[in-house]
């Protein structure tokens, strides 16, 4: 299945834009997702690390079941204020 | 009351929100973009949200330091490129002492610091532009 997953903060520094389109099979953990991700942005991963996958309500741990239909976000560490 | 916005912040109004005849102590913190930052002049911040999470995120600290210090509180964070100097973030909170309003407020930043889904990319005076480091995000259960 065809996923999009948005980008923030500096994860729009990977030259991939701000959202990226990744096939993921069904079933996949965030985690899982996260290293298909890692992949798509090769040389870049570095930019990955400590980064979280979330849907518009929550961040989503490693072990989570991917949501079917959710919005998608790899967000990298915060700092609001 | 919370709030994301492009808009400069409203102080006063803020303040409004949290007014109470019972309420015999107001604290207000305000967050400002700092002109330097590790040696560096700083012209201005790019503030960037995952905005559906970050609305529910505020929210939620938002009603989680009121209830831990019997407050009302207000607050206002702001998103867009802001010129050092204007606010960032804005916290209001009244109580019936003076106490847990100065606690609501630190409990909302810290929390703020931690959770919220936002990002700052700093513009130097030499053209350049940086995203800065943050805190790692952790799901909660």
């Amino acid at each position: 299945m065809t996923r999009t997953i948005e980008l923030y903060g500096r994860l729009r520094g990977a030259g991939l834009g701000d959202r990226v389109e990744l096939e993921l099979r069904a079933g996949l953990t965030a985690g899982e997702a996260l290293g298909v991700l890692k992949a798509v942005f090769r040389e870049r991963a570095g930019l990955l690390e400590g980064c979280a996958l979330a849907t518009e309500n929550s961040v989503l741990r490693s072990a989570d079941p991917l949501p079917d239909s959710a919005r998608l976000a790899a967000l990298p560490p915060v700092c609001g204020g | 009351m919370t709030k994301l916005t492009t808009e400069p912040i409203d102080v006063s109004g803020l303040m409004a929100e949290v007014s109470d005849m019972g309420h015999g102590g107001q604290a207000l913190f305000v967050g400002t973009v700092r002109d330097e930052h590790e040696g560096r002049r700083v012209t201005a911040v790019t503030y960037e949200a995952f905005e559906p999470l970050a609305a529910a995120v505020l929210s939620q600290i938002a009603r989680d330091a009121s209830r831990a210090h019997g407050a009302k509180v207000a607050v206002v964070h702001r998103l867009g490129k802001l010129p050092a100097g204007q606010a960032s973030v804005a916290i209001a909170a009244s109580s019936a002492h003076r106490a847990q309003a100065f606690s609501a407020c630190r409990d909302i930043i810290e929390e703020i610091k931690k959770q919220l889904p936002v990002w700052k990319k700093e513009h130097y005076e030499d053209g350049e532009s940086a995203w800065l480091a943050g805190c790692e995000l952790a799901a909660e259960r």
